[in-house]
């Protein structure tokens, strides 16, 4: 196990080299950098940039550098210093700006699993135990209206509903008196009152993949001989479904919930762009299009490590629960 | 054009007077209204609170001697509230910038009709017969927001340390203090006494004041020409003023390593630096109404009345009325919209698009708003390349008949009707209606809606044959056929404007495809030069001199002639050398030259009837042939204003060159209790 | 318990129906020597509502390959006098208040209010547009070189320039209903030629993982982490500047689908190779392959088939994602747009507040979509259950 552990470790920490080379050069392949947008903004707003400044500023961010320079720079004041470079869009340091957010990122991206999870197995295992019923279809249905709607869209109608029909101004995470105030039981409060949308527009297109899944698993399942056998012992339904086809069914889970955060964290990025969310996602996007590449790098860096991580979690947690792939 | 026929006549008087008001800068001071006596001056609450409770001096020992008197728009307002607005990070600072811009020369207009330059912070201006030396003076006892005076000193640190003469060594594109001949054409700085200085160029600049005008020097929304010394001195690291703690406790704070990074964003000089960029520092004093609290990262964030902004309205009453502004973060429009919509927002122009102007109306009650519709100074138009790196290309666009063609095919009515439910204009791309510039004959050249003779004048152009699909051929036996490239990333960028364009074009017979690329592509193909019908808006239409690079070419976003253009500007005119991968010289006697020569000229004209007469005929050699096609304009922009918040006029021009809603004086804002 | 017991019996005659072959009935024994191609036909039809979505379906295919001639109008066509008209209510009721066996519709008048500008509509009780079928006008090809102009239906000439929308009309008075179907073009075929190569890559390359383990496991294993742990975003960006910029919308767009893929694989993938880790050691595959069958054989023909429920699943499930992923590029400046009509850019283009607030029917599309996903949601079903040998 132990040997297990270290190969996986070591692969894993490879892995985040190899991601780390790669999403620079990605991050650097559209044509163009951050200053070519930068300064069409200024100029398109009526400001204008000698180009002494530009060349300047093109310096001071490493920009005509080859792209091994800036890799090797970047690369060093992560690992000297931990320092993920500055963002040239907010002109601070990147991490500056990241910690707050990824843990209120973190915090919706959780609270969204757990809501996806807490529906979607038990519908699931419903769907499947009781195939074709009237129930069945009706979850199908829910299921896939959430899964065909782009989400953009769904946070918008919300809104607009729950402005239009209660009254209610459902973006962001806080309401306006807690936004700059520091950390309180009310502030929470008013925290947790604001997360149930981005929980429901996240839950709602994920919940349908879910609970397909769930189902087919299921129905891979229910049908096998092993289960005829348990029925034909006496197990009552109840126990028969949950104690074991369950379980097998549950182990596809096991292998991509290491992904489900990052996923996460990659899906409710429109949404969080609409409900004007203070998460990672919106910030990632605008880095991206404006070519903030210190920012878009450490924000993908960090997604690629929470990834790996979670590979990491849940090929140990297969491994535990599956000694067949522990002997490899 | 009937619909404001007599508002466009009125609007013509009013452009000549703003023309005058330059005139008379030069020789009649414009001072302001005589200072009213001491004890008349009255202060908001929260003021006198702090005067009552001793921690500041009383209004009269704040404002200056003799304060600018400000006449608002409507009536005299009240004291108190917070503006709720929206923007979207640092980055998109000129919504606030606009609102709290504090240059020493300034447009300003009590109402539409009537837009000067006037005295701001400075009591008068005035400026030699051949307008090479221009002399300000500070209006005395003016203060900066942490009550320390404002003095001659201030302007000779901010040349020293900020403008830093040294670094000129090229001139840019329309730079304030140069006059585009190398190191002499650097402006240069006497201090007179400590409220008078003098600036002075080796060749004529008469120019000067308008772009002053405009610019404030970077000192992003000011003060022009000035920066806090007793302030920002503690922060030169290599200065005996030098305090290290402070400088040490900065650069902590914004994650840099030098004392240096400190000044700027980019590099020396810009201003936009953690310390001396009024965003990023609270405790950067100022002179704008309004001062920042907190930082741009914090949402929302937050600025506050500057107890000492040295402005009073006409009963004396220190302005401004409102006490702060609250700007909240947004990432997409749409946020802002409903947002709108639910009344969370009180005075928004900047992201508020007249697309959405009916969804506005149609929430004003809930909203508890009006929409107040401004005129924007742009023209949507499509540009043909007449520089096209390919000859065959630009044999075509560069033909008068031809451009007549493509223009007379667009129906504007319909267009207008269908893209924007009827709320622009009809119009060739030309100065907007009541800048000193405008043409009624420019504004209506080309724009019937004549597809017969569109399609004569393309037979007789000799593309009378057609292929087996109804395109026209070109002599060579090529199809006529053209590629509309744009980006949906520009803003005033409706991409529904050009699927109907194109398809009056198929109609007589010229086969169109478009291309739609992402920004930084399309910065990329724009200096390359090789698009071959581009899409941009044609804005700073007001006061054209102030910024005529759309007319004379040399805009970085698009034109009609970027390869010819850029040859004149640089090579021609220039130092000889260009940064762009490609320009092409013009031919002989070709338009391109003359409009290059004519600008040359206005740039170094001292008189102003001369210099107007030479700018005219810049706009005629437009007006003869349009090479800009225009196609609607004059956008309502929208400005959102809560019932309670008063003295926001309606129907100013919208446009950079006259500060956007800086014109409309928001100091003068009020929210109604 | 006697429940039980009756199930337990139940269960073990329907699981050994061949072992009794030579003492059924004539209608059992035809069962007995059907193929086992017929059998799974016969088990399918009895499921209805798979039979309906396979027929649902067609009719999509089918309205998009002849979208040209369903269609009304020109899906590009604008008109300034027809912007936001709501679906219409097409009756049997004409203007005489009679029933009529042709339906109809009735005339409009545009309600332009003058401080909002928001188009209203009127129903002109006194104009009555009986819809013709087989209108000529519009001509085109069908199927690509038939040359013609007949359409299904229409108003005809008679109605001048009045218009039927059966699902309104957009902001630029194109008639939503035209879209629809010529947007099915796009998004039932390009959009799904991702969905089929991921999941070919999938099986194949999760399968040869999981069945060979070792060394070739590792690999592919750490190839997939890799892909997966790059997010799709700045991915799609990089990929796409790659892509030649001269190349058209749809060309651009396939090329995207195709990277898509190329990323898309890895979920099914690392899910095949789970399933076949444990189905490696099962008795059946190892006579299988005593038996001397090839490696790919025993994948695809023994080894797949075992979790088919689980591939259907993932199939329809990315069906939609591959849709709307369209929508997602569409705010990277990535995807398709108009004059392009597709349904992901007919949705694009009603995300905005005031679409959901003033003219709501522009999200039809979206419902197009869910039946779509739906209808292939159950068709799998129903091929999974007649293809499953355990299932009853």
């Amino acid at each position: 196990m132990f040997q297990f552990l270290m190969r996986r470790s070591l692969a894993a920490l490879a892995t985040i080299w190899v991601i780390s080379i790669v999403s620079f050069v990605i991050i650097q392949l559209p044509p163009g950098d951050f200053l070519t947008t930068y300064m069409a903004n200024l100029r398109e707003m009526g400001e204008r940039v000698p180009e002494e400044q530009i060349a300047a500023m093109r310096e001071r961010y490493g920009l005509g550098e080859p792209m091994f320079v800036q890799y090797y720079k970047w690369m060093r004041g992560i690992i000297q210093d931990g320092d993920f470079g500055r963002s040239m869009e907010w002109g601070v340091p990147v991490s500056m700006l990241l910690w707050d957010r990824i843990g209120l990122t973190v915090m919706v991206g959780l609270s969204s699993i757990l809501f996806v999870w807490v529906v979607a197995i038990p519908v699931g295992v419903y769907s499947a135990t009781h195939q074709y019923s009237i129930l069945d279809y009706l979850f199908t249905f829910i299921g896939f209206l959430g899964l065909a709607i782009p989400n953009f869209l769904l946070a918008l109608v919300l809104m607009w509903i729950g402005w239009s029909v209660f009254g209610q101004n459902v973006g962001g995470l806080y309401s306006p008196e807690y936004s700059n105030a520091p950390w309180s039981i009310g502030k929470f409060i008013d925290l947790l009152s604001h997360l149930w949308i981005p929980m429901l527009i996240v839950g709602t297109s994920w919940t349908a993949g879910l609970i397909r899944t769930m189902r087919a698993n299921m129905l891979d399942e229910i049908n096998q001989p092993y289960v005829e056998t348990a029925r034909a012992k006496g197990l009552t339904e109840w126990r028969l479904v949950w104690k074991y086809p369950v379980r097998v069914a549950l182990n596809p889970f096991i292998s991509t919930v290491g992904y489900a955060l990052p996923q996460i964290v990659g899906g409710v990025l429109i949404t969080a762009v609409v409900l004007n969310l203070p998460t990672i996602g919106p910030l990632l996007l605008r880095a991206l299009l404006s070519q903030d590449m210190f920012m878009a790098g450490a924000i993908v860096m960090i997604l690629s490590i929470l990834t790996v991580i979670g590979t990491l979690i849940s090929d140990i947690l297969l491994a535990v629960f599956d000694p067949r792939i522990r002997l490899e | 054009m009937g619909k404001n026929g007599l508002s466009r006549r009125d609007f013509l008087k009013a452009s000549a007077a703003a023309a005058a008001a330059v005139v008379a800068a030069r020789n009649v001071p414009v001072t302001s209204a005589a200072p009213l006596r001491q004890g008349m001056y009255k202060e908001a609450p929260m003021l006198a609170d702090l005067v009552a409770a001793g921690d500041l001096p009383p209004v009269e020992q704040r404002l200056p001697v003799n304060p600018r008197v400000i006449t608002p728009t409507h009536e005299v307002g009240q004291y108190g509230g917070t503006l709720r607005r929206a923007f979207k990070g640092l980055s998109d600072r000129w919504g606030p910038v606009k609102l709290s811009e504090e240059g020493a020369i300034q447009w300003d207009a009590p109402d539409p009709e009537n837009a000067t330059l006037v005295a701001n912070y400075i009591s008068e201006w005035s400026q030699n017969e051949d307008a090479s030396e221009y002399v300000f003076t500070l209006r005395e006892g003016l203060k900066w927001s942490d009550g320390m005076p404002f003095t001659t000193e201030d302007v000779q640190f901010y040349y020293d340390k900020i403008f830093i003469p040294q670094l000129h060594t090229r001139p840019g594109p329309l730079q304030v203090g140069l006059t585009g001949e190398g190191d002499e054409g650097i402006m240069q700085l006497e201090v007179i006494d400590e409220l008078t200085w003098k600036v002075s160029f080796s060749t004529p600049n008469p120019l000067f004041v308008l772009r002053f005008g405009n610019d404030t020097m970077g000192m992003i929304a000011g003060p022009s020409m000035a920066a806090p010394k007793h302030y920002l001195e503690k922060f030169l690291g290599d200065a005996d003023t030098a305090d290290q703690a402070l400088i040490d406790a900065a650069m902590a704070a914004n994650g840099v390593t030098t004392w240096q990074e400190l000044w700027y964003e980019s590099g020396p000089g810009d201003a936009r630096g953690p310390i001396n960029f009024f965003f990023r520092n609270p405790d950067l004093p100022v002179i704008n109404p309004w001062r920042s609290l907190n930082s741009p990262l914090d949402d929302p964030w937050v600025m506050e009345r500057n107890p000492y902004y040295h402005a009073v309205d006409t009963e004396g009453n220190q302005l401004p009325y409102i006490d702060g502004m609250s700007h909240a973060l947004f990432q997409e429009t749409e946020t802002l919209n409903l947002w709108i919509a639910q009344g969370l927002i009180d005075m928004q122009q900047r992201h508020v698009s007249s697309a959405n102007f009916t969804f506005f109306k149609e929430n004003e009650e809930a909203g508890d708003y009006k929409v107040v519709t401004w005129k924007s100074a742009t023209t949507n138009a499509f540009h043909p390349n007449i520089s096209h790196p390919d000859p065959a290309i630009r044999a075509v666009f560069d033909v008068a008949e031809f451009r007549e063609a493509l223009s007379i095919a667009i129906n504007r009515e319909e267009l207008n009707e269908l893209v924007y439910s009827g709320l622009l204009e009809p119009r060739q791309a030309s100065p907007v209606s009541g800048s000193p510039n405008f043409d009624p004959e420019f504004e209506t050249k080309w724009i019937e809606y004549d597809p017969d003779r569109a399609n004569q004048l393309l037979d007789d152009l000799g593309y009378d044959q057609r292929d087996g699909d109804g395109y026209r051929l070109r002599p060579d036996g090529e199809r006529l056929a053209f590629t509309i490239t744009y980006s949906e990333a520009l803003s005033n960028m409706n991409p529904d404007e050009v699927q109907v364009v194109t398809s009056y074009w198929e109609a007589i017979g010229i086969q169109i495809s478009q291309q739609v690329l992402e920004r930084s592509l399309l910065e990329e193909r724009n200096r390359a030069g090789d698009i071959e019908i581009g899409v941009w808006p044609v804005d700073r239409s007001s006061v054209v001199m102030g910024d005529p690079r759309r007319y004379t070419g040399t805009i970085d976003d698009g034109c009609w002639a970027p390869n010819y253009a850029i040859y004149m500007a640089d090579i021609v005119y220039g130092d000889g050398t260009t940064d762009r991968p490609f320009v092409l010289e013009p031919p002989a006697d070709h338009p391109v030259r003359r409009i290059a020569e004519l600008w040359d000229q206005v740039q170094k004209e001292p008189d102003e009837a001369t210099r107007n007469a030479l700018f005219k005929e810049i706009m005629d050699i437009h007006k003869e042939h349009p090479y800009m096609i225009g196609t609607v304009g004059e956008d309502p922009a929208p400005v959102i204003v809560k019932n309670y918040v008063g003295n926001v006029g309606s129907g100013f021009i919208n446009d950079d060159t006259m500060r956007n809603v800086g014109i409309a004086r928001p100091k003068q804002f009020f929210i109604r209790s | 318990m006697a429940n039980v017991e009756q199930r337990g019996q139940k269960a073990n005659s329907e699981l050994s129906p061949i072992l009794d072959a030579d003492i059924l009935e004539p209608e059992k024994e035809k069962i007995a020597v059907a193929t086992p191609r017929q059998l799974m036909w016969w088990k399918f039809r009895k499921h209805r509502v798979a039979v309906f979505s396979g027929i649902l379906l067609i009719i999509f295919y089918t309205i998009a390959l002849f979208a040209d001639f369903i269609s009304p109008y020109d899906p590009n066509a604008f008109d300034a006098k027809h912007k936001f008209v709501p679906p219409m209510y097409v009756s049997f009721i004409n203007e005489d208040g009679n029933f009529t066996l042709r339906p109809g519709v009735h005339g409009l008048i545009l309600h332009k209010n003058p401080e909002t500008l928001r188009i209203t509509y009127e129903k002109d009780k006194s104009v009555w547009y009986p819809v013709h079928f087989f209108v000529r006008e519009r001509p085109y090809k069908l199927l690509g070189f038939i040359e013609t102009d007949i359409h299904l239906f229409g108003l005809g000439e008679e109605a001048g320039s009045d218009k039927i929308f059966v699902l309104g009309s957009d902001r630029l008075g194109r008639d939503m209903l035209s879209r629809i179907f010529y947007g099915a073009r796009i998004s039932l075929s390009i959009g799904l030629v991702s969905v089929f190569l991921s999941l070919t890559l999938g099986i194949v390359l999760g399968g040869i993982s999981g069945y060979y383990g070792g060394w070739t496991d590792n690999i592919i294993q750490r190839v997939i982490e890799f892909i997966r742990s790059v997010p799709g975003l700045p991915l799609w960006m990089a990929l796409s500047a790659a892509l030649p910029s001269d190349w058209s919308q749809i060309r651009r767009y396939f090329g995207i689908t195709i990277i898509l893929s190329m990323i898309g694989w890895t979920e099914l993938g690392r899910q095949v190779r789970g399933r076949f880790l444990a189905l490696r050691t099962e008795d059946f595959v190892l006579s299988a392959r005593l038996s001397g069958a090839r490696d790919l054989r025993i994948i695809l023909r023994h080894m797949v088939p075992s979790f088919t429920s689980h591939i259907i699943a993932s199939l329809t499930l990315s069906v939609p994602g591959i849709i709307l992923t369209e929508t997602g590029l569409s705010f990277l400046g990535l995807g398709l747009r108009q004059p392009v009509v597709s349904w992901g850019v007919l949705l694009q283009e009603a995300q905005n507040i005031r679409t959901v607030a003033l003219a709501p029917w522009l999200l039809l599309p979206g419902l197009a979509v869910v039946l779509t996903v739906l209808a292939f949601n159950f068709l799998g079903d129903g091929l999974r259950d007649a293809a499953d040998p355990f299932s009853r």
